[in-house]
């Protein structure tokens, strides 16, 4: 086996473009395009704070159980990339969250995020709260 | 700091590199599922069918080696109606394509302007 130790990974005719090997041989595939641009773990009770994350700048608190994770560096479309996640929740009963998305809020800045608990669709600050995004970065 | 430029990277016997660490989403997507469905953005995946109300099928580009890959699906319906979510359909996992269907807060199926999708595991 062997390994390139780098710092950097740039593609050669196309700066944003590398190309991998599927595992089964099969199939080639953007590297770029498969990787994260952004992930988010977060408290959502009370003030929220970030516990681990990439590319998110910052997490404003819209009101409850509502917030809006900003990029550190922007998507290139409004509406052009995904968010995915999930959220748990400690309080009586023990039932997981859900998170969903306001469609309308799907910036290149960000998207807006609500949390609900999975019983009976209220609204509640989970205070573990996870997200991922794919697409293209600006 | 070094920089490596390189058009394609292989293992040294032509197959998938290894990321230390790291795992690529091998498809994603974005897409209006009301009225004729129309994808946004995506990257993996050639296209998109309808198959009823609030039910669609993501075809992949590159099939995954089986069916035990990784979705995670949303939906929003882009009108401040905020209870909604996705699911995958019963019998849903094929490596080839992914059914999947949009519920509202009252168990009904709905159509949603933002549904999107991202999926890992492992390619053909």
């Amino acid at each position: 086996m062997s390994t390139i130790l780098v710092d950097n990974l740039t593609g050669k005719t196309s700066a944003g473009s590398i190309t991998v090997t599927s595992e089964g041989g099969a199939a080639t595939q953007s590297l770029q395009q498969g990787l994260a641009k952004a992930w988010l773990h977060f408290d959502g009770s009370g003030t929220p704070s970030i516990d681990d994350s990439l590319n998110i700048a910052s997490i404003t608190d819209v009101s409850t159980a509502l917030y809006i994770p900003t990029f550190s560096n922007n998507m290139s479309v409004s509406g052009g990339y995904t968010a995915s996640g999930g959220g748990s929740w400690s309080g009586a009963g023990s039932f997981g969250a859900f998170i969903t998305f306001e469609g309308n809020g799907y910036a290149t800045t960000g998207v807006k995020i609500v949390s609900y608990v999975t019983n009976n669709y209220t609204l509640i600050e989970a205070i573990d709260i996870t997200v991922d995004y794919h697409g293209d970065l600006a | 700091m070094s920089t490596l430029k390189a058009d394609t990277i292989q293992n040294t016997s032509g197959g998938a590199v290894t990321l230390t660490n790291q795992s690529a989403a091998k498809a994603w997507i974005n897409f209006n599922g009301t009225g004729t469905v129309a994808i946004r953005s995506s990257s993996g995946v050639t296209s998109i069918s309808d198959n009823g109300t609030g039910e669609y099928t993501v075809n992949f580009t590159n099939s995954f080696s089986a069916a035990e890959y990784s979705a995670t699906l949303l939906s929003s319906s882009g009108n401040g109606v905020r209870y909604s979510f996705a699911s995958t359909v019963d019998a849903g996992f094929v490596s080839g394509s992914h059914r999947h269907i949009n519920y509202g807060d009252n168990g009904g199926l709905y159509d949603q302007v933002y549904v999107t999708g991202t999926f890992h595991g492992d390619l053909a």
